[in-house]
């Protein structure tokens, strides 16, 4: 199912709004956002990685930039302090401190995967999302770094284009009060290292992937009557899944859902449009 | 198994105290006690720490078993109160085992619980 005419768009950017920065500062930085999340911080130095509970669900997700041995700076996707003191209630022995450092603006930039004009790597805090031959790059910039863009043919968004994108991008910005989901339903496996050893959820994170155990997925829908973020999906009689990520269209909505993955193959073609 | 563990302490079996010193003479270290502590981390959440170091922090608690001294932080004593710790060596494996009356449930190895 095509969802946009997605040519007409990239190369493009957004801007998105400002975000808080943290440090997480100490002898024991890297062992301990390593010990709470799925990626493996001491391979990876940059990039993004999930906070899931002990039952493997999504608390928030971070995108990191390690600076030294002792010094981490990261960004919290829901933007809200629940993360943040979520970790500190784990901090018991370690050498860890997290404080606040500063705000930066976000952006959003969409490239094709072979368009290598932009230097983007160079920038101090970015995370980086493939979907087919798109790349979704988001980046946290100081206000004099913002004109850089400038010399770049981006063409500016809105936020109704951007939710498009990422809707075909299969991207969800997750919030506090989504549904519980595991890091596999949503398509974050680039983010998981299943070789480092033990996080917190990894019990459960290793055996829905090692035992093919995962039971729902990412599909989206298109639906004449509006729906709601988290609302249930109805098939049959039976909720098969819930809205995720919604965008009002000219002639209906756009959005992500997360399905059964044996109702998957049926949506496009029989639940749409309910 | 010791059950009747009062919750404003941890008990360490014979055999666990044994075993430390023992570790800890095959180090050849003269002044030791053991550290026992939590940290974030392990599949649950919290993944206990056991260390024999050479003596207590400023901020430890310290209980005098078997004649070990161990040692253990103010912070993680609120997840360790009325636990017992055992040695192990069955056919089922050898190691350290914690009962721990906080955990509310642990992982599959049980290095770690959560409460």
């Amino acid at each position: 199912m095509k969802l946009s005419n997605i040519d007409k768009y990239i190369p493009c950017i957004f801007f998105d709004k400002t975000f808080s920065i943290f440090s997480m500062v100490g002898d024991d930085a890297i062992s301990f956002l390593d010990r709470m999340s799925t990626n493996n911080i001491y391979k990876i130095n940059s990039s993004r990685t999930v906070i899931t509970d002990n039952k493997g669900s999504i608390i928030d997700i971070l995108t990191y930039k390690v600076i030294d041995e002792k010094n981490i700076i990261f960004v919290s996707d829901i933007g809200s302090d629940k993360s943040i003191e979520y970790m500190k209630k784990y901090i018991i022995i370690d050498d860890v401190d997290i404080t606040f450092q500063e705000r930066l603006n976000k952006f959003i930039i969409y490239i094709n995967n072979s368009d290598d004009s932009l230097n983007l790597e160079k920038y101090r805090l970015i995370n980086k999302h493939e979907y087919k031959n798109l790349t979704r790059y988001e980046i946290f910039l100081e206000d004099n770094e913002i004109d850089n863009f400038d010399k770049y043919s981006l063409k500016k968004i809105s936020i109704e284009e951007k939710n498009t994108l990422d809707i075909e991008m299969r991207h969800i910005k997750i919030n506090e009060s989504m549904i519980k989901a595991n890091p596999l339903e949503l398509g974050l496996i680039d983010i998981i290292s299943f070789d480092k050893g033990c996080y917190v959820g990894q019990e459960v994170i290793a055996r829905l992937h090692n035992y093919k155990k995962v039971s729902r997925e990412l599909v989206p829908f298109y639906s004449k009557s509006e729906l709601e973020i988290n609302s249930k999906i109805i098939f049959d009689s039976k909720s098969i899944g819930n809205v995720l990520s919604i965008q009002k269209k000219s002639d209906g909505f756009l959005g992500l859902s997360l399905v059964k993955k044996k109702y998957a193959s049926y949506y496009p073609k029989k639940v749409i449009n309910i | 198994m010791e059950t009747n563990i009062p919750i404003n302490t941890i008990k360490i079996s014979e055999k666990a105290c044994e075993k430390v010193k023992e570790f800890a003479n095959n180090e050849s270290r003269e002044k030791f006690g053991l550290k026992v502590a939590v940290k974030g981390g392990g599949c649950s959440g919290l993944q206990y720490v056991l260390e024999i170091v050479e003596g207590p922090d400023d901020s430890d608690k310290v209980i005098s078993q078997n004649g070990l001294e161990v040692y253990i932080p103010k912070k993680a004593y609120v997840y360790l109160a009325g636990t017992y710790l055992d040695y192990t060596d069955g056919l089922n494996g050898k190691g350290f085992e914690f009962k721990n009356p906080n955990a509310k449930s642990s992982c599959g190895c049980g290095d770690s619980f959560s409460v």
